[in-house]
């Protein structure tokens, strides 16, 4: 990133290479949406470009990544009003289902898809609490400390949110 | 109902799902672990059981494969983005920002270039007069547009319109507040800009304050409202100082602002 300050512009590559797959894997767990976890990656990229100059080089390139990919998120789905924002979160399970090809259908195992509906439904806090810990690698004091609350916030938000994950899907198995 | 889960569990219980869970986030399976906190917190077992299989049970959220078109899009907002760099005046380059002041600088010293291009465009005379009613039509359909590069492009075209609508300064205002990309918004905010010797663009930037929640964008809103010595905006910047959840950095940005005006 040092060589990119500089204006290396050219080793931007390497970053993207390097994290354009953590970054996809981390949207698209949050919002289930291809397309959009997609925009969202080259739009990380691009703020990493545009603000370059605010990252500092004591500081670990992954947190400030992820920094700037929280902040895109929130930017992008954080609404005024919570209904709408739970109305965007139902159109977003309707646009998966069209955006999938037959082989993500074959894909995708019930068990998968009661793990969408789950994450789906728990609070984005706790959901985003459990990505980063679970997935895309960060240790629960790197994420108390991106997210601007004490450690043991982020413990009590991964295990509630593993509760109700676990609770959701019991439910469902029972109705089904 | 879900609050209620949790707040149904001991703090025994709470404490041992804690530290299996830091077992596991610090990496490896967690079994030994789990094992272990099952035999330290036996009342526990049930929770900690569950915790640790919904934990396992995470591995099958898969994630689909790249797409192809990801770096070839990485490579083209890559290149554009080099373009634009090289000609900028300003030596971004030398600039260290380390706080929302310092980009507030940056921001403002932008908008003062933005506004000497305006001015000049005006005295020039030069903006480009055949006006399309189609073609300014085809251009507010790719401002909606999903993708976000057709409407960034969308807004360079823009500024080409002369004379603009009331549909065009409605347009540009819902991308200000409502569109999803962040970039999108603070383009939009320079596209309105390159009309703000027309009263509807200025109305309709004092408008956009009080809806924005973007922190950069709130900013970029209060500075451009200061060149513009917007008297018209205290109001609306009034109510949204009363918003308790305003970035302390932009609250005070905003009252240096309604100070100003």
């Amino acid at each position: 990133m040092k060589k990119v300050q500089d204006g290396d512009f050219s080793k931007m590559g390497e970053l993207f290479d390097r994290h354009h797959g953590s970054l996809f894997g981390f949207f698209y767990r949050m919002i289930n949406n291809s397309a959009q976890s997609e925009d969202l990656v080259q739009n990380v990229f691009y703020r990493l470009l545009k603000y370059r100059h605010t990252y500092k080089n004591d500081g670990k390139f992954v947190y400030w990544m992820y920094a700037i990919a929280r902040n895109i998120y929130k930017d992008q789905y954080r609404k005024k009003d919570p209904m709408q924002y739970s109305d965007e979160l139902s159109e977003l399970n309707e646009k998966v289902s069209e955006d999938m090809n037959i082989e993500e259908h074959i894909e995708l195992t019930e068990q998968e898809a009661l793990l969408k509906r789950a994450m789906k439904k728990i609070d984005p806090e706790k959901r985003e609490a459990i990505v980063l810990s679970k997935f895309q690698g960060l240790k629960y004091h790197e994420i108390a400390a991106m997210t601007n609350v004490s450690e043991n916030a982020i413990k009590a938000r991964v295990r509630r949110g593993l509760m109700e994950l676990r609770n959701i899907m019991e439910s469902a198995e029972l109705s089904e | 109902m879900m609050k209620e889960i949790d707040d149904l569990l001991s703090e025994e219980c709470k404490q041992a799902s804690d530290e299996l869970t830091s077992k596991l986030n610090e990496g490896g399976t967690g079994s030994e672990e789990l094992e272990i906190l099952c035999l330290k917190y036996p009342n526990c077992e049930s929770t900690l059981r569950g915790i640790f299989e919904t934990w396992g049970k995470l591995d099958n959220l898969k994630v689909p494969q790249a797409n192809s078109g990801r770096r070839d899009r990485f490579y083209k907002m890559l290149g554009d983005f080099e373009r634009e760099n090289d000609q900028k005046t300003i030596p971004i380059s030398k600039l260290r920002t380390h706080d929302f002041s310092s980009i507030l600088k940056l921001v403002a010293v932008l908008i003062i270039g933005i506004f000497i291009g305006v001015l000049s465009t005006n005295y020039n005379g030069s903006i480009n007069s055949d006006s399309d009613p189609s073609k300014d039509s085809a251009i507010l359909t790719s401002l909606v547009s999903s993708s976000t590069t057709e409407r960034l492009a969308a807004l360079q075209s823009i500024k080409s319109i002369d004379s603009p609508e009331d549909q065009v300064f409605e347009a540009l205002y819902q991308a200000i507040i409502n569109d999803p990309n962040i970039n999108v918004r603070l383009s939009s905010i320079e596209a309105i800009l390159h009309f703000a010797d027309q009263p509807a663009a200025r109305s309709k930037l004092i408008q956009a304050l009080v809806y924005q929640d973007s922190p950069i964008v709130q900013m970029t809103l209060a500075e451009v409202i200061i060149r513009l010595q917007e008297e018209g905006a205290i109001e609306e910047l009034r109510t949204l100082l009363k918003n308790n959840q305003l970035d302390p950095e932009v609250k005070m940005h905003l009252q240096e602002t309604l100070d100003t005006l």
